[in-house]
């Protein structure tokens, strides 16, 4: 017997046991307080950072003082933050299920996920698509097969504003990926994937890209005898925008990879059944 | 008028936190937290940062509200659809 | 009081409900909701506080912004964990948890 039937159902949205809210709730109030009584007896700042970025933007490449500050006087963050996405996008991906503990189902990554109604889901508009090894999850309605390709041109050329925007004004390769990664969470569930087979092929590469070209520039200053992501100021602007070009691509491509990693529901029931 | 803005979108917060965190439906809970996200994206816009106001409205709200409802179809899935049809 | 103090004194009080559903809650789910919940109000204090007398900060916005990227990242794997787990056990809640 699988150890789920033999609990209530309730048990799946999970219930909160007496006990744990008796413990739960003073150490919240406390907390509450601690950090209000915190708030309360603060101090101002030493430094005036602002001010300091502010002095510092002419010399930065970029007008605008974000952009200045993710990746040219903070851009170690920003580089421990790809390698970071990258890093969990990996763990998933090796996580993923094996394509042949999924149920059999074409692997052909070129198919454009005309979904497998199986007989028990009447109810249920989520099925199992064919398109990928990762258990695509489609949900067929034509409204959102349609809304997807409309937004194909719109989404992607309000990224590449982002990308540009983000010298100047508000914008930049985080919102810009953050864009296309949301394309690509409409693709996988609606199943309507145009190019389905070259994007997936050069998945690996979209990956690799953002870590490996910001390292690898970082990297490269060192041999001009300049400090690790030391940008010279004539061409700063140039290898930002480039940083950020394939920043948005990795971006994108970690995102929609840990979403698409996600075992599928079917194959969890395939497992549970494996082991009763 | 801005003041009062503030603080209603402050207990706004609260309330869709609140919701978010201890209404007994997971999938209420999950629809709260994607209302709550899209809030704060309006809190930060409050807080003249529009990039993160971006970011937030993107990834936020819209992203981890897909992986959250994914999850969430997934866990109501596997209990509506046992594999076996004896459970 | 500023917007900025008092949008700071908000995300305190998420950062304490958060606390407590984190503590209440063991089905896995929830807590992750409760941890992004957490997360988002300790940007609001970290902005909120750098921003009370001075005005637009953008090294504490931009340290935000790569915050939201990492706290996505690190939700969906934790939910890609969880599901496996789910898929192998049939269980919401971690097994130190798991008592009834």
């Amino acid at each position: 017997m699988r150890p789920r039937d033999a609990r209530p159902e309730g048990d799946l949205e999970g219930t909160v046991s007496r006990w744990r809210l008796a413990i739960a709730l003073p150490l919240g109030g406390g907390l509450a307080l601690a950090l209000v009584a915190a708030i309360a007896a603060r101090r101002g700042p030493s430094i005036d950072l602002a001010a300091a970025t502010a002095e510092a933007i002419p010399s930065s490449g970029v007008e605008h003082p974000i952009t200045a500050v993710l990746l040219q006087f903070r851009g170690y963050d920003t580089l421990l933050e790809i390698a970071v996405l990258l890093a969990a996008a990996l763990v998933a991906l090796a996580l993923r299920e094996e394509p042949a503990a999924a149920a059999p189902r074409s692997r052909a990554p070129t198919a454009p996920a005309p979904a497998v109604v199986r007989g028990s889901d009447e109810h249920d508009l989520i099925h199992p698509g064919t398109s990928d090894r990762a258990g695509a999850r489609a949900i067929e309605t034509p409204l959102l097969a349609t809304l997807t390709r409309a937004l194909h041109p719109a989404l992607l050329l309000l990224a590449i504003y982002l990308l540009w925007a983000g010298a100047t004004r508000p914008g930049g390769a985080f919102q810009a990926g953050a864009v296309l990664a949301a394309l690509g969470v409409l693709r996988r569930v609606s199943g309507v994937r145009p190019w389905a087979a070259l994007l997936d092929r050069w998945q690996h590469a979209a990956l690799l890209v953002g870590f490996a070209v910001f390292l690898g520039l970082a990297a490269g200053m060192l041999l001009l005898d300049r400090p690790l992501l030391g940008w010279p100021s004539a061409s700063a602007g140039a290898l930002i925008l480039a940083i950020e070009a394939a920043l948005t691509v990795s971006i994108a491509a970690n995102l929609v990879g840990l979403f698409a990693s996600a075992p599928d529901g079917r194959d969890a029931a395939a497992h549970g059944a494996d082991r009763s | 008028m801005t003041l009062l803005f503030d603080v209603i979108l402050g207990l706004g917060l609260l309330l869709a936190a609140g919701g978010a965190l201890w209404s007994r439906s997971l999938f209420r809970a999950v629809v709260l937290f994607v209302v709550f996200g899209l809030l704060v994206a309006l809190a930060w816009v409050r807080l003249e940062a529009p990039d993160v106001a971006l970011a937030e409205a993107a990834i936020g709200a819209g992203l981890t509200g897909a992986l959250l409802f994914d999850a969430v179809g997934h866990l109501r899935r596997t209990r509506r659809d046992p594999p076996d049809g004896a459970a | 009081m500023s917007p900025a103090l008092w949008y700071a004194l908000v995300g305190a009080l998420l950062v304490a409900v958060a606390f407590a559903a984190f503590a209440a809650h063991t089905h896995v789910v929830r807590r992750l909701l409760a941890f992004n919940v957490m997360g988002t109000g300790s940007f609001l204090i970290l902005v909120g506080l750098a921003q009370h007398e001075r005005g637009p900060d953008p090294v504490p916005q931009a340290l935000v912004l790569t915050g939201i990227v990492v706290a996505v990242a690190s939700t969906a794997l934790a939910l890609v964990v969880f599901r496996r787990w789910f898929a192998a056990t049939g269980r919401v809640a971690l097994p130190e948890d798991d008592t009834p």
